[in-house]
């Protein structure tokens, strides 16, 4: 009986101490750390039958995504292209081979800067004579002349079709001008409008073919003074994905 | 948008203006002192061409270009065919509607030429 008792009064005691707030044990009275104790053996504890849960999809390690036939497509953002083709002129304006080098830069989802570098190689014939006014014309054919012009404008390309990627293209170029045998050179300004197609033929390359249009004017030697320049250029080549 | 209309239409008619064709060419009616400066032949100004005239040699008619005559003078040379004076105003001043004969023809001809 006392026993009972001895144990109910350390019972209550516990608890009551459990109860208080806890006060700050000196350094030096902080129990020891005891060594671990083994886990006891537990019961098995038979399988309580449960609802039948949802199958929870399961994180795999991450595949290589197979390109398709868009992404193959993709010039990454930015891009280079070497093109060759024909530009024609008349007066003032060259004419004859043309090589072309762009620099592309992805600026939007369907935008991209187009910075240009165009060549122009013409025949070289005279074709500047003195009007009865003497006043000195120039009445170069399609393909006379030769030039240098570099331009900055945007590409902006289409919804596609098929393999075909069509674009527009519009831009601002400055340019010199030189018809050797009339000894007649100039710098011209110029806006060029046109369009295009790209078609993927392999990773990071794309064959291009465009046209443009060409409207400005060329302040020029020889008292020729400020003459329009009016030219169309249709050029195909290679586009090469830079990243 | 106004404005780019205006722009528009401004540099059209400015490559309008610019596509006129001139009446007189490196091949024939050019001012000029040099053979350099034409396509074939220099007359030298003076007063039978006064600023000077670019032209071809020829042989006979069908050898000048159209509006031109072959002219039995210089050895033969193209000259512009007219009916007065007034045809040859583009010409500039000194020049008027003369008689020539005709290289090949054996009859005369009114040509564009100075005195």
């Amino acid at each position: 009986m006392s026993r009972r008792l001895i144990a109910v009064a350390v019972a209550a005691a516990g608890g009551v101490a459990h109860a208080q707030p806890a006060q700050p044990v000196p350094e030096a009275a902080r129990p020891v750390p005891s060594e671990p104790v083994p886990p006891v053996p537990s019961e098995p504890v038979p399988p309580v039958p449960s609802e039948p849960v949802p199958p929870v999809p399961t994180l795999r390690p991450a595949e290589p995504v197979a390109a398709v036939a868009d992404g193959d497509d993709e010039l990454g953002d930015q891009g280079i292209s070497v093109a060759l083709g024909l530009a024609t002129g008349g007066r003032v304006t060259p004419g004859g081979l043309r090589i072309t080098g762009h620099y592309l830069y992805q600026l939007s989802e369907r935008d991209w800067f187009d910075g240009a570098a165009a060549f122009t190689f013409g025949s070289g014939s005279p074709a500047c004579f003195r009007d009865r006014q003497d006043v000195l014309v120039c009445n170069h054919g399609l393909a006379d002349g030769s030039g240098v012009e570099v331009s900055a404008g945007v590409r902006r390309m289409l919804a596609p079709q098929a393999a075909f990627h069509p674009f527009v293209r519009a831009g601002v170029g400055l340019g010199v001008v030189r018809f050797g045998d009339d000894d007649v050179s100039g710098f011209t300004l110029v806006l060029g409008g046109g369009g295009g197609v790209r078609v993927n033929v392999a990773p990071s390359i794309s064959v291009v073919a465009d046209g443009e249009l060409e409207l400005g004017f060329g302040g020029f030697s020889h008292g020729l003074g400020l003459e329009p320049q009016l030219g169309l250029a249709i050029t195909a080549g290679a586009e090469f994905r830079l990243r | 948008m106004r404005s780019a209309i205006i722009a528009i239409i401004a540099i059209g008619a400015a490559l309008l203006a610019a596509c006129q064709h001139s009446e007189v060419s490196r091949e024939v009616g050019a001012r000029c002192e040099l053979s350099a400066e034409c396509d074939d032949r220099c007359l030298a100004p003076s007063n039978d061409y006064p600023g000077g005239f670019c032209t071809l040699a020829c042989g006979d008619r069908s050898e000048c270009p159209s509006e031109t005559i072959c002219a039995d003078r210089e050895g033969g040379v193209c000259l512009f065919e007219c009916t007065g004076d007034p045809g040859c105003a583009f010409l500039g001043t000194g020049w008027r509607c003369q008689a020539a004969d005709l290289r090949g023809g054996g009859i005369k001809v009114m040509v564009c030429r100075g005195g």
